[in-house]
């Protein structure tokens, strides 16, 4: 069974277009990781998947509940790591949320606002969020972002453990982060490269 | 030099500013020679002292602010669920588009004498207030959620945040500076379009029917009289509101 299907989507930005009759699928409960140059398209297949973006045609088919660690953040600044946590989980889970605060090396920072974080801090807490929520697909847009190799090996072991069994989309540009989450990798070329990268 | 110098100056500056303005309408005053015409600061402060003794003072300022705030209060309510309506559907946007056109262009003595003719002169000020107010924080409201982070957005719909979770972390953190502004502003407007419905339309026992008193009285010492208190109530209401509202934001920030 596939976890997600891209059925000959195209998708046009304005005069751009990111993909012409572009297929693909991916099976279920495994990593994979995107990679390709700027402009490939990485961002917006997550975004086609999350239903954030509609493809002009073609069809998408996906698993849900979804997960994701957006490219940026998108934490509410005001909050603290706790309650940008709870926002997601509602409450009843301090355990777990403290929990996966703590393995990611933010077990004394939960209860500050995220605003006066370190942007790897934030990084981190938006990783928090996303293992915390219900999902069967997991989606990772450049997860690591701004950790250092300590910081990113040990989230990447917390993501590997959490997400065990779950079908997770990893976007970078780095080969070894797809190492650290034994991830398999697809090639994204820019279009106008692109023929058949990853089709049926 | 110091801070606190320099704000040493500045009130002093002020105080001298004040002083020199109201030396000028005394010589003024003084100039025209009739306090039936223009009445002296001296003048006006006697007036002012006597209305301040008189129950009937703050039965009028009562009734007229009583008013003046539920049509505030109701068109604060309404212009929120409009916007509400109009982020929601396009429908709704084109359907306010002219209604909140109209209120903000047409002359608010021409509502007046149409409010006259449809409803009683006791409520005059209250559909008045309601009609000046809403539009301005209707457009507040949607210039804020035309501003809202939409990244913040799709990500409570990627992870399915219920409504309530939404209303109060995401949205009401981002609308209320929107709304703050929009309602003080409209509450100033209020009490100015208000008690001058009142003066047209004259209901029994308010600030209108006073002021009204005075413009066939010509007596100008009462006129700047029951104007300070006017002023007085309308900044009091509005920094009534704009506490309210500042406190509601401390604690949609500290959430």
């Amino acid at each position: 069974m596939d976890a997600l299907r891209l059925h000959h989507v195209t998708k046009r930005f304005g005069a751009q277009t990111v993909f012409d009759n572009f297929s693909l699928k991916l099976p279920l409960g495994r990593a994979t990781c995107l990679m390709g140059p700027s402009g490939c398209g990485k961002t917006t297949l997550l975004n086609l998947l999350m239903g954030l973006v509609q493809p002009d045609s073609g069809s998408v088919t996906t698993l849900h509940p979804q997960s994701v660690v957006f490219q940026e953040d998108r934490l509410l600044p005001g909050l603290s790591a706790f309650a940008n946590l709870r926002l997601v989980t509602g409450r009843g889970r301090e355990q777990e949320l403290t929990a996966i605060l703590t393995a990611l090396g933010l077990g004394d920072a939960g209860a500050k606002p995220v605003r006066d974080f370190s942007g790897g801090m934030k990084r981190r807490v938006a990783i928090a969020r996303a293992l915390m929520a219900d999902y069967r697909l997991l989606l990772l847009d450049e997860p690591f972002k701004g950790l250092d190799a300590a910081a990113r090996d040990r989230a990447a072991q917390v993501i590997k453990d959490h997400a065990a069994g779950s079908t997770l989309v990893m976007v970078t540009h780095d080969p070894h982060e797809a190492g650290l989450l034994n991830a398999g990798i697809i090639h994204l070329p820019l279009i106008e490269n692109r023929q058949a990268a990853g089709a049926d | 030099m110091r801070a606190s110098t320099i704000k040493n100056n500045r009130r002093a500056y002020r105080l001298l500013a004040v002083l020199f303005w109201l030396a000028v309408w005394q010589l003024a005053a003084v100039a025209v020679g009739h306090e039936f015409l223009l009445a002296s600061p001296l003048q006006v402060f006697k007036s002012l002292t006597r209305l301040l003794l008189l129950p009937g003072t703050y039965g009028a300022a009562l009734r007229s602010a009583g008013r003046i705030l539920l049509g505030f209060l109701a068109g604060l309510v309404f212009a929120v669920l409009l916007a509400a309506g109009a982020s929601k559907s396009t429908l709704v946007r084109e359907l306010a588009a002219p209604l909140v056109s109209a209120a903000r262009s047409v002359p608010v003595a021409s509502f007046v004498i149409l409010a006259i003719i449809l409803v009683s002169t006791r409520w005059l000020s209250s559909l008045i207030a309601f009609v000046i107010g809403f539009p301005v924080i209707y457009i507040n409201l949607a210039e804020g959620l035309h501003h809202r982070d939409l990244k913040l957005a799709q990500m409570a719909k990627v992870f399915r945040v219920p409504f309530l979770r939404r209303l109060f972390y995401l949205n009401l953190p981002q609308l209320m500076p929107y709304l703050r502004a929009g309602a003080v502003t409209a509450l100033g407007l209020c009490w100015k379009s208000g008690v001058a419905a009142e003066v047209i339309g004259i209901p029994g026992g308010t600030i209108g029917e006073a002021l009204y008193r005075v413009k066939v009285n010509y007596y100008t010492a009462d006129l700047f009289a029951w104007t300070i208190i006017i002023v007085a109530l309308s900044l009091l209401s509005t920094a009534l509101i704009r506490g309210l509202m500042d406190l509601g934001i401390r604690r949609l920030e500290g959430l």
